[in-house]
């Protein structure tokens, strides 16, 4: 299959920490403006804190293959895609049914531009996930965006 | 006057002829020169593609016990030692294991060496660390086995090396040994030949060559083994011209590499590297100076001083050099002393899977043939990664031969035959695969070739047509006899297996005893049509005809299209082709394909729920119950049993949590074998399973699925808890307590038989 490049439109599905920072901001943002609202110095103090809510982390549940899976999603973050999938589907030998080796492969696909892979890399780790609901909700999302994209424009 | 003109003609008719021979010389040495260096820029060896087994993954917990680890080693050529010492070598002590795994280059980039060790617990890795300091590590792979290549019969093998990694104590025994001014001469060393020529004399026959390396080199390379004068001169004109256009350490690697030091059946060993490998199981860098010895002592006479062969001649030889080594200051008088008091040991034969695997090989070829052209892979160097695991591959050919041998005792014949593919459940890689009981005699290739009838192996097509359609596990079947007009080829009338009817049942019970007569009314009433679309989906590419019989398997197969189609089953709905290659590098490593994972759903993950299920009733109270009395019990294996008519072929397909495997057993002759499916293949696939390492299969329940149990003599649903068979449902089509089963929408199982049988006879061809 011929690669070509794809442009990431900016409400695409970003790198897990990036999206988690930016989750935590626009927390902390919001509270900081509740906050603000009814300030008393003394609570304004400390910006981060127990009053902030931790975000929802995706804990990927992993086993043997942890290392290859953590190395993988580094090599996906720094846009080494053919490194990341080599990667995964040394994992995935190893793990063969662990959903979230299979939703990460889903989303090296959907930065390959690979869309219809996508969908079904999501729907084979839905098929996985069991009772996972945050793993669910992930896949979910790369899906819809992958149905999206692959649509002729 | 006379005698001056007549001298002056002479003078002129040797000039001509003198320029003449100047022209000609001339142009015979440009020839020849072209010819050398088109020669030694070009490839210089046809190197055939060289096949390896999967990487062995090794992590704490992984279920391996220290014997299949050595196995493995022993497998990729590494050698045991008192204690791991360089590349390629391990040891072991009590339940410990120390290794050191050679540099490897993958696809993804380099793996450099390691040292491992690893602690056994029972039956599984307890411990592994790295280098001295016992570091944990969490994962290692094994550098792969070396399981073949492709190359014509008779063909030179060689491992190729550059001049860096060519050992010095090597070099200086070489050339101390057969061309002791290699580096100051031209190609040809006149004082040499010289003074082999007074030794010879003196010794009243040859004992010293003098030839130097260059003209060793053009010898081999481009002249024929002929000895006459003029192929000497050819031989020496050839090596100056080649000492003119290339240094000296381009010709003494070319040297190195194309020196011929011994044979292996049809295999001409070429080359130190290889020549160590194949002699010591030990990388050239590694080798003693004794051994280095024999190895350069071998260049007189590869078989005359063989070490496994002729040992006394090889020692005497080896002694020899290493006199010379002493002599010429390339070795201490201790290391001498220790060298010469050494034996020959260490080169027995060991056991190795090159070229152990000709029916995998063969499938190799086949899903390679799309993109290499055959002479691609005899001389490109190519290095084709796979997904074979040699273990695997060993049960697999052992326990097909051995349960054979056992079922011709008790049937009383000889020509039995049979075939087993294993895949990765998952990921469809093909682990294993045997193409006869016979694994050595390559040729008729079952796995890939035979066509074979696959009886009732095509039901779970029949029944996921029906659940896609509808159906639920618990829908009533009527097991009744039947009739089926065909066009041309007048009545059909199928029977069970047991020559009985077996009234109303409920789905899954049709499927798991394997009911004919439920089975083909129960496609008939689905459709051919979504039956082939079934079958189609499920991975087999090929044209089926719309015969009714096709609903009790009378069409043919190859066990490996087999296991495509049950590899989408196992593997939750999911197709995945199977593939035997990971990907192929060219000669200098560079990545040239890869094939990669790729799924593609076919059927939803509810309807192959409840396909599996029904599946392993098969095991649980249909026609494979052998199965519970067998260690496997507890996988919880999903499979089917396959019969073809009059006997004569035997499957069995089953996955459990990690494997899917595919037996076939038959006659090539397609003669009756007597044999049931549950009677012949299931034998084979228990025996070889029981000694692979495989977890139970648990498939994920998927959202849309719920639990009830089930009356099997009323139909009724009852509610969890209540005494019945548990089964499940899609939820909402679960039975009504009442007693009434829940049809199809479109069902017709109330409908007379025959009036729709007749109604739709017409499409029969």
């Amino acid at each position: 299959m011929k690669e070509h490049k794809v442009q990431y439109p900016m409400n695409n599905l970003s790198p897990p920490s990036l999206f988690s920072l930016c989750r935590t901001l626009a927390v902390l943002f919001l509270v900081l403006m509740i906050l603000g609202g009814c300030a008393t110095p003394r609570k304004a103090e400390p910006p981060l804190g127990p009053v902030v809510p931790p975000p929802q982390e995706y804990k990927p549940v992993t086993g043997p293959a942890a290392a290859l899976y953590t190395e993988a999603e580094k090599a996906l973050q720094s846009g080494r895609l053919a490194e990341a999938e080599m990667l995964l589907e040394r994992a995935l030998r190893i793990e063969p049914r662990n959903p979230y080796y299979w939703h990460t492969m889903a989303q090296v696909k959907y930065r390959q531009g690979k869309y219809r892979e996508t969908i079904q890399f999501c729907l084979k780790a839905d098929s996985l996930a069991g009772k996972q609901p945050q793993l669910a909700t992930r896949n979910k999302e790369l899906l819809q965006q992958a149905k999206k994209a692959a649509q002729p424009q | 006057m006379k005698r001056s003109a007549k001298r002056k003609r002479v003078v002129a008719l040797t000039a001509v002829v003198f320029i003449f021979f100047v022209i000609f010389a001339g142009y015979t040495v440009f020839r020849l020169s072209e010819e050398i260096r088109q020669r030694f820029d070009g490839k210089r060896w046809s190197l055939p593609a060289i096949v390896y087994a999967r990487p062995l993954e090794l992590y704490p917990g992984l279920r391996l016990s220290l014997e299949m680890l050595e196995e493995e080693l022993q497998l990729s050529g590494y050698r045991r030692e008192k204690k791991e010492k360089g590349a390629g070598s391990y040891a072991r002590n009590g339940s410990t294991l120390r290794l050191v795994t050679r540099d490897f280059q993958y696809p993804s980039g380099p793996e450099p060496s390691r040292q491992l060790t690893i602690t056994f617990a029972a039956e599984h890795i307890a411990t592994l660390t790295s280098g001295e300091g016992g570091k944990p590590v969490s994962l290692a792979r094994l550098d792969p086995a070396r399981i073949g290549s492709f190359h014509p019969t008779v063909h030179e093998d060689r491992l190729i090396l550059t001049r860096e990694e060519i050992p010095r104590l090597l070099v200086e025994t070489l050339l101390a040994i057969e061309d002791r001014d290699f580096y100051s001469h031209h190609g040809i060393a006149p004082l040499g030949i010289a003074r082999a020529l007074f030794a010879n004399i003196r010794a009243g026959k040859t004992v010293q060559g003098g030839s130097t390396l260059t003209q060793q080199l053009v010898k081999n390379l481009f002249l024929n083994r002929e000895r006459t004068l003029w192929r000497k001169a050819q031989e020496a004109v050839m090596a100056v011209i080649l000492e003119y256009h290339y240094g000296k350490d381009e010709i003494l690697t070319a040297y190195m590499n194309e020196v011929f030091l011994g044979q292996d059946d049809n295999r001409a060993v070429h080359g130190f590297a290889l020549a160590s490998q194949f002699y010591f199981r030990r990388q050239l860098q590694d080798l003693r100076p004794d051994q280095i010895a024999v190895l350069v002592g071998m260049v007189k006479g590869p078989s005359a001083y063989d070490p496994r062969r002729n040992p006394e001649k090889c020692l005497e030889r080896r002694n020899v050099v290493l006199e010379n080594m002493a002599t010429h200051g390339i070795l201490t008088k201790a290391a001498y002393t220790e060298a010469a008091a050494r034996p020959i040991a260490e080169v027995a034969v060991q056991k190795n899977g090159f070229n152990r695997f000709p029916a995998f090989l063969e499938l190799i070829k086949q899903q390679l043939a799309g993109e290499y052209r055959e002479e691609d892979l005899r001389t490109n160097g190519l290095r084709i990664l796979t997904t074979l695991d040699p273990q695997l591959q060993y049960q697999v050919e052992k326990n097909l031969q051995e349960t054979i041998a056992a079922l011709e005792n008790k049937q009383g014949y000889q020509d039995l035959e049979g075939a087993v593919i294993i895949t990765g459940r998952e990921n469809g890689e093909v682990l294993a695969l045997a193409g006869g009981k016979n694994p050595l005699s390559p040729g008729f290739n079952r796995a890939l070739q035979a066509r074979r009838p696959i009886g009732s192996l095509v039901k779970p097509a029949v029944y996921l047509a029906a659940l896609k359609k509808g159906y639920t596990l618990a829908s009533p079947l009527e097991d009744r006899a039947v009739s089926l007009n065909i066009e041309g080829s007048g009545k059909w009338r199928p029977e069970n297996y047991d020559h009985k009817e077996h009234g109303r049942v409920p789905l899954f019970t049709a499927l798991a005893n394997s009911f004919n007569l439920a089975t083909v009314h129960l496609g008939m009433d689905v459709g051919l049509d979504n039956v082939r679309a079934a079958i189609r989906d499920l991975g087999y590419g090929e044209a089926i005809e719309p015969y009714p019989s096709l609903l009790l398997g009378a069409v043919n197969m190859s066990p490996f299209a087999v296991s495509q189609m049950y590899q989408t089953i196992a593997a939750g709905g999911f197709y995945t082709a199977l593939r035997a290659i990971s990907s192929v590098m060219a000669a200098d490593h560079t990545p040239l394909t890869r094939y990669g994972l790729a799924v593609e759903q076919r059927f939803s993950p509810e309807v192959i729920y409840l396909l599996t299920h029904a599946m392993q009733r098969v095991v649980s109270e249909g026609t494979a119950t052998a199965l519970l009395s067998s260690p496997l019990k507890g996988l919880a294996v999903a499979g089917k049993t396959g019969t073809s008519d009059n006997f004569r072929d035997s499957w069995f397909a089953g996955f459990t949590g990690d494997h899917l495997a595919v037996v076939w057993l038959g006659r090539d002759d397609n003669t009756s074998i007597n044999l049931s499916g549950s009677a012949g293949a299931l034998k084979v696939w228990e025996k070889i399973m029981r000694e692979v390492v495989s977890s139970p299969l648990k498939p994920v329940e998927p959202e849309g699925i719920s639990w009830m149990t089930f009356d099997r003599a009323t139909f009724a649903g009852g509610s969890n808890g209540s005494a019945g068979t548990r089964l499940p449902f899609i939820a909402g089509s679960q039975p009504l307590a009442s007693a009434s089963p829940v049809l199809p929408s479109k069902g017709k199982t109330k409908k007379d038989a025959a009036g729709v049988f007749e109604t739709i006879s017409g499409w029969f061809k």
